[in-house]
């Protein structure tokens, strides 16, 4: 593959140049020197290497922003992911963040005879059945929880929320013991290799394991399943994320809640509203909590604001601004809490408010939880 | 067949281990050639990526060693290595990987007799437990 | 053949119906016009169909137009006048085509001509109707800025210069309200601007037929509410209640006085009560000099003196009459007619008289005992008391009677301090006259009611009235009046102790003064007059009012006053007394359209205006009924069910205007066949809808308007008169942005480059700058598409001249500063790559536009569509402006994006192609 074959596919050629992605890039509002438009321009004008070994090509936050608003259908998270894997063949990685730790893990996880204890905080309150035909996909929590306890973060917090609540609403769900990474921050670097490999040993492992319907707590994960594996393996079931299940099933159920008075926000992550178009499932799930009253960011929906990194690369001070921007956005709500619906978003905005800030410039605070965990509070017992 | 031959790498810091390694050179403290020393100022200065990169690059067991916790030149370095290395033994148990892959221990200068008899232990260890799970990874390309 | 109009000869016109050749154009834009001129100047017959109302299309909703800044509408409307008259041209506007068959050489097209509800043959383009028409509606030609009426004209200039009725269902009720109202008020009308919260001008509508709206809206006995349709569905509407929200929401004393050409002829109006009122303001709108005499020493009659403050406020009479005053009618108070001046000499001196005394003469009881004092009359008793007179009332009164007046009587005594007051009525409730409100409002203020009793004696003690004996009655067969004649019960005598009685029992007008001229007078001393005219029999003297009818109600006095006017009027011209037509009587909902009504809309019962609590009430003579609240009137005029439908609620206020009768509201649709050769469509340029693009906030944001918003603004003759007033506050923007290709160049929307925005925004924006010196504006753009000639030099001029900057690149998305309601624009400077932000007063978006042809009307005609919508032309490059069919042709920006003067060279074209097909080419 090379930079011309990836214009081609992605529909590159047709940009007009007329600046709209950048103007609402979230990345290029506060970093000066990037610019999606710009990157197309080098492209476009036959300078592939300076694209190739330009460090901004990393920048991309892949959030989708500004494709939903591209009059030339120009598909530019696409065409930033190809480049990168031909940035990666010429030895060209990103700044890696947390020294490259997490890439390093999930290359390592592609070993083939790798037996993983990821269950181990799997204990008797959570049903689990290797009979059921769905699926729980628990994703890399296990992994999170040691690596972001400095930061007061348990995303094995969200996995058991979101097993409780499965529970509770009568389904004990099948879990792999030896899932590997989905392969989405590989792919999205360009490492096509490990994303293949990582893809084909899960595929292989699900149909073994003859579900129907695979749940997602993670949307990269979601993401990655629905739009990629298609790509590349093939998978024979369907997928979903819990908060659509939790919107059906709360539906069809007359599931019973527990009156919870709070005042809460809501942030679409980028992989499951404008990858996905999910926006109301999640926000049809807090509207069924008596109690819960939904107040939206200035920008939600089509427009909300990226959480400010992807796949762990290229995380700066500019990531941390973007980051603070959409803190001040859900603390000026007056909500009380900020519910996500993606441990990498609670992960990135906790981390955003250890540091405290100055004087000058404080970081808004305000407490940070994912919907599942929410749900689990809210179901109400003995059903 | 020939017989499994573990490779270990060894973070040593300059100041303790490194020495300690020297000495047991220079005594004829004899231990497995197995190992490959890496020296370093600080056995803090550690990152977790050196030892993930370790694994990748096909190191069956890595060892990490400095000073005791008094020893420090640069004072807290060990304090910091513990903390490190005991969260890092969350993740690669998650992993799979046999917790007597990475080891850590402390040496002081003059322990050449020690640095020498850990060597010989971990290479027993790891001729048990054999080639480690990631050793297919070996070829590929391995990235910073 | 040479065609004559009145004997003149004004053109040549090619051979007759049969065998001549002739064309049908579709759209009456500018190209479907110069289309039509070519083709009438070489002989052919054209028809020259339009949807709208008015041919002109787009370019009439323009200011002005590119490359010359020349006025758009001077252009154009010389080309429209051209065609209206042109021999040739037939225009058949408010018209669509239904149906084509045949093929080239002899289609045949069925046209429906759309019902206008107005006889274009007899509408003369006054605007009288507009005028009055209540409905108000959001207007299309202005593209939502400006407002128009339900009958409207499509812009001032519109060819042909006619009206059409905007009627899009039937009427829901039979308005038998308005039948019911003895002067036949628009009803519908009123209430609909109420609901619209337009009060002067529903004062105004009410005008037009009553004289005292804010009194009458208080004291009328509203025979239209007990008419209301809407009572067969849940409640009638509170019709009076409604009638004082004007008078109550807007300063009556506002009101303008119309300029009235004077005439030289004098008229005398003998009393100043509702009818002589009425009669006094319709002549003195008609301009002659009008002069009351009024015996009392305030004017206003019953409605002074004989209705209490705490149900209609001399205050609220004083304005109404004053506004009668201010028309130039002069009231002498304290000259009575007979007294100080005799019917004779009034009949000399004026041109003609009204007498409208009323009945303010009491009837006596009868009674034993009626001369001791603390015995009075009841109109006597609320006389003195209205001008302030000394009254003695005690603490026991008796009020004898059953009529409103009796009740006015007990509840002033109430009011006066008679702690208990007693009303004694021979009759049974069923029979009482008094209205129902009334009655409860006398009983919740403590009032009590004797039924089916009779005074028989008063006597006195110490020589002052102490005691009322009274006889129990009971209802035998009727009497000449209908009702059961009172008998009174042997033996059922008893004693009421009294101090005071005040004796309602009826109203006698008093005419001695009008025997002088032997006017015709009935045994009870009523004056007669002719019903139709209210003429008496002496030439020049006319009556109406309770001194004809004896007591009745205002409303029926401010109609005879009204129709004696009338007389009065034609009589003074010299005219035969024509009484006026007769109006319908009221009807009733048929059980279908009950049923159909209650279906549609959910049952809401009528929202009652607020009274002073009951405790309060007699403690003063403060208004009683307090008033609806903007909130209540709104809600309550919601009910009505005229005002439910959008568009016309025929309420008849146009017809009632149009001095030429030309409003038929039972005109129906009308199906033609014509005969064509060939067809061209010109159908024209749509507007894309952009609010599907959010990222712009239009229809959020309130200062991001379209291109097409702007024309309407800065036009002359558009809604704000030219002035360039951002919507959210009116004020005139110093800083405007103008973005391009919204929806154009899009794959999302529309793919293609509408072609003449790049010109219009940078003209908008020179517009600007005209209208307001120092305007800065900012375009931006994508590529200046400027490929006619002299193009580029006017951007030049722009960037030089008219302070206007060229920034390349599209905004992302519009933002708005609360504190301003500025709109703030985000976007990339792509020459230097910065990301900035831009906060304008102002933005105007380049909307896309569309061509006008529905996939319908490409059906209808057989021809194809591109996948834009365009109209497919088979073969670009040897024939462009021929469709899929043969003998139809396109041009215009129906046929591709395009400007005007290409558009006018295309339909000339058109129009050759057309011929040629005609003339036996292909």
């Amino acid at each position: 593959m090379n930079l011309e074959d990836i214009i081609q596919e992605t529909k590159t050629y047709n940009c007009l140049e007329c600046g709209k992605c950048t103007s609402i890039c979230p990345v290029a509002k506060y970093d000066p020197s990037y610019s999606p438009r710009g990157l197309i321009e080098s492209a476009l004008l036959g300078f592939g290497d300076e694209l190739v070994f330009n460090k901004e090509l990393f920048s991309c936050l892949t959030c989708y922003t500004c494709q939903q608003e591209c009059p030339s259908d120009v598909d530019f998270p696409i065409f930033i992911r190809k480049a990168r894997s031909i940035a990666q063949d010429n030895g060209q990685y990103g700044v890696c963040a947390h020294s490259g730790q997490l890439q390093s893990l999930q290359r390592l996880m592609t070993s083939p005879v790798i037996k993983q204890k990821r269950l181990e905080w799997l204990s008797k309150e959570y049903h689990v059945s290797d009979k059921s035909d769905v699926l729980f996909w628990v994703g890399c929590a296990p992994y999170f929880a040691p690596i972001f306890e400095d930061i007061e973060f348990n995303a094995l917090d969200i996995t058991k929320a979101s097993l409780r609540a499965l529970n509770l609403l009568g389904i004990e769900p099948k879990l792999l013991p030896n899932e590997k990474c989905c392969g989405h921050d590989a792919l999205w670097t360009g490492d096509v290799e490990t994303f293949r490999k990582l893809a084909e040993y899960n595929a292989a492992q699900i149909k073994e394991a003859g579900v129907k319907k695979i749940v997602f707590s993670c949307p990269e994960g979601y993401r990655t399943f629905k739009l990629d594996y298609p790509n590349y393996v093939d998978l024979g079931c369907e997928v979903q994320h819990i908060s659509e299940l939790l919107a059906e099933k709360i539906g069809e159920n007359g599931v019973k809640f527990k009156e919870i008075k709070k005042k809460v926000t809501y942030q679409d992550p980028c992989r499951l509203g404008r990858h996905l178009g999910v926006y109301d499932a999640p926000r049809k799930v807090l509207e069924s909590i008596p109690g819960i009253e939904l107040v939206e960011m200035r920008h939600s929906g089509l427009e909300s604001i990226c959480c400010g990194t992807s796949a762990w690369t290229n995380c700066d001070s500019y990531s941390n601004m973007l980051r603070v921007e959409r803190l001040s956005e859900a603390v000026e709500t007056g909500a009380e809490l900020l519910i996500t619906a993606c441990p990498k978003c609670q992960t990135h905005f906790r981390c955003a408010m250890v540091d405290k800030g100055d004087e000058h410039r404080t970081t808004p605070k305000i407490e940070v939880m994912d919907l599942a965990s929410l749900v689990a509070n809210a179901i109400e017992e003995g059903r | 067949m020939a017989e499994f031959e573990p490779q270990i790498l060894a973070f040593c810091c300059n100041w303790c281990t490194y020495a300690a390694a020297d000495l047991a050179g220079t005594s004829r403290i004899h231990y497995p050639p197995n190992v490959r020393i890496v020296r370093v100022m600080c056995s803090g200065m550690v990152n977790p990526i050196y030892v993930l990169k370790a694994f990748e690059g096909g190191a069956d067991g890595v060892l990490i060693s400095g000073c005791h916790l008094s020893d420090c030149h640069y004072l807290d370095g060990p304090v910091k290595c513990d903390a490190m290395v005991e969260k890092l033994r969350k993740v690669l148990h998650v992993l799979g990987l046999e917790d007597e892959r990475l080891r850590r221990e402390m040496v002081a200068t003059s322990e050449g007799v020690v640095f020498a008899r850990i060597i010989k232990e971990m290479v027993e260890q790891l001729k048990k437990l054999g080639p480690s799970p990631f050793s297919s990874l070996r070829k590929e390309k391995v990235a910073v | 053949m040479r065609l004559r109009k009145e004997g003149r000869l004004i053109g040549t016109m090619s051979n007759s119906e049969n065998g001549r050749k002739s064309v049908l154009v579709i759209g009456g834009g500018i190209a479907g016009i110069q289309s039509s001129l070519d083709l009438a100047n070489m002989g052919f017959k054209v028809y020259l169909v339009e949807k709208l109302s008015s041919i002109g299309g787009r370019m009439a909703q323009l200011d002005k137009t590119f490359p010359t800044n020349d006025c758009a509408m001077c252009i154009l409307a010389p080309k429209m006048i051209e065609a209206s008259s042109h021999p040739n041209i037939e225009l058949l506007t408010y018209s669509e085509v239904e149906k084509v068959s045949g093929e080239v050489g002899k289609f045949k097209v069925k046209v429906r001509k759309k019902a206008s509800f107005v006889d274009w043959n007899k509408c003369t383009g006054c605007g009288l109707c507009v005028e009055g028409c209540p409905v108000i509606i959001s207007n299309e030609f202005d593209q939502g800025v400006g407002k128009r009426k339900a009958i409207y004209m499509l812009f001032p200039q519109a060819v042909p210069k006619k009206c059409v009725i905007d009627k899009r269902e039937e009427r829901l009720c039979k308005a038998a309200c308005m039948d019911a109202c003895p002067v036949h008020t628009n009803v519908p009308g009123y209430i609909k601007l109420i609901a619209e919260g337009q009060f002067k001008e529903a004062y105004k509508l009410i005008r037009e037929t009553n004289p005292l709206p804010a009194c009458v809206g208080r004291v009328c006995y509203a025979p239209c509410q007990e008419a209301c349709n809407r009572g067969q569905i849940d409640e009638p509407l509170c019709i009076r209640d409604l009638k004082r929200v004007p008078g109550d929401q807007w300063n009556i004393e506002e009101l303008e006085i119309p300029v009235v050409a004077k005439t030289d002829k004098k008229v005398a109006v003998v009393g100043s009560g509702p009818a002589g009122l009425a009669a006094a303001n319709d002549l003195a709108l008609k301009g002659h000099n009008v002069t009351i005499f009024e015996a009392l020493p305030e004017p206003g009659g019953m409605l002074r003196v004989g209705i209490p403050e705490y149900r209609l406020p001399k205050e609220i009479l004083r304005q109404e009459i004053g506004y009668i005053q201010k028309l130039g009618v002069e009231i002498k108070t304290g000259v009575q007619v007979g007294k100080d001046v005799t019917l004779k000499e009034l009949k000399k001196d004026y041109d003609a008289v009204f007498v409208g005394v009323g009945a303010h003469g009491g009837v006596k009881l009868g009674v034993e005992g009626e001369d001791i004092p603390g015995v009075m009359e009841g109109i006597g008793f609320l006389r003195a008391t209205s001008l302030g007179e000394k009254v003695n009332v005690g603490k026991k009164v008796a009020v004898i009677g059953g009529g409103n007046t009796a009740i006015d009587c007990a509840r002033t005594a109430r009011r006066l301090g008679a702690k208990e007051v007693t009303i004694v009525y021979r009759r049974s409730r069923a029979e009482m006259p008094a209205s129902e409100e009334e009655v409860t409002a006398a009983e919740e203020e403590g009032i009590r009611i004797e039924f089916l009793t009779t005074p028989s004696r008063f006597s006195a003690e110490n020589k002052k009235l102490a005691k009322m004996e009274c006889v129990r009655m009971k209802l035998g067969e009727p009497d000449a009046s209908g009702r059961p004649r009172p008998i009174p019960v042997k033996g059922s005598e008893f004693t009421i102790p009294v101090d005071t009685v005040i004796a309602a029992l009826g109203q006698a007008p008093e005419t001695d003064f009008a025997k002088e001229l032997g006017i015709s007078l009935s045994k009870r001393g009523a004056i007669e007059i002719d019903t139709k005219t209210g003429v008496t029999n002496v030439e020049g003297v006319f009556a109406g009012g309770d001194v004809v009818t004896g007591p009745a109600f205002v409303i029926d006095a401010i109609a005879a006053g009204k129709k004696a006017a009338r007389s009065i009027h034609q009589y003074l011209n010299g005219q035969t007394l024509e009484p006026e037509e007769e109006w319908k009587e009221p009807e009733k909902l048929s059980q279908e359209e009950i049923k159909d009504s209650k279906k549609r809309f959910p049952s809401k019962n009528r929202v009652a205006m607020r009274e002073e609590p009951v405790k309060e009430r007699v403690q003063d003579f403060s208004e009683v009924a307090l008033g609806y609240s903007l909130e209540e009137a709104a809600e309550e005029a919601s009910r009505c069910l005229a005002g439910q439908i959008e568009g016309c609620i025929e309420c008849h206020e146009c017809e009632r205007r149009c001095e030429p009768k030309a409003i038929i509201y039972t005109m129906k649709d009308e199906t033609i066949t014509l005969n064509v050769s060939a067809i061209i469509v010109a159908s024209g340029l749509g507007l894309y809808d952009i609010s599907s693009l959010t990222e712009y906030g239009y229809g959020k944001i309130k200062n991001v308007i379209t291109a097409m918003e702007f024309e309407r603004l800065t036009a002359a003759s558009g809604p704000t008169m030219g002035q360039l007033n951002r919507p959210s506050d009116g004020r005139i923007p110093e800083n405007i942005a103008f973005i391009q290709c919204v929806g154009s160049r899009d794959f999302r929307n529309k793919p293609y480059c509408s072609s003449v925005c790049c010109m219009h925004a940078t003209k908008e924006a020179m517009l600007a700058f005209e209208h307001h010196p120092g305007t800065k504006s900012t375009i931006f753009y994508m590529d200046m598409r400027a490929v006619g000639k002299r193009f580029q030099e006017y951007i030049t001029r722009a960037k030089k001249e008219y302070n206007v900057t060229y920034i390349r690149g599209r905004p992302g998305r519009i933002e708005v500063n609360p504190k301003n309601d500025n709109p703030i624009i985000k976007y990339e400077e792509t020459t230097t790559g910065e990301v900035k932000n831009f906060e304008a007063e102002l933005v105007v978006l380049a909307q896309a536009m569309v061509p006008q042809i529905t996939k319908e009307l490409a059906k209808t005609l057989g021809i194809e569509l591109s996948k834009d919508g365009f109209v497919e032309v088979p073969d670009k490059m040897v024939q462009p402006l021929d469709t899929t069919r043969p003998g139809i042709f396109a041009c215009g920006y129906v046929h591709s994006p395009r400007d005007i003067p290409d558009s006018v060279t295309q339909a000339s074209g058109a129009a050759g192609r057309a011929a040629e097909a005609i003339t036996g080419g292909k």
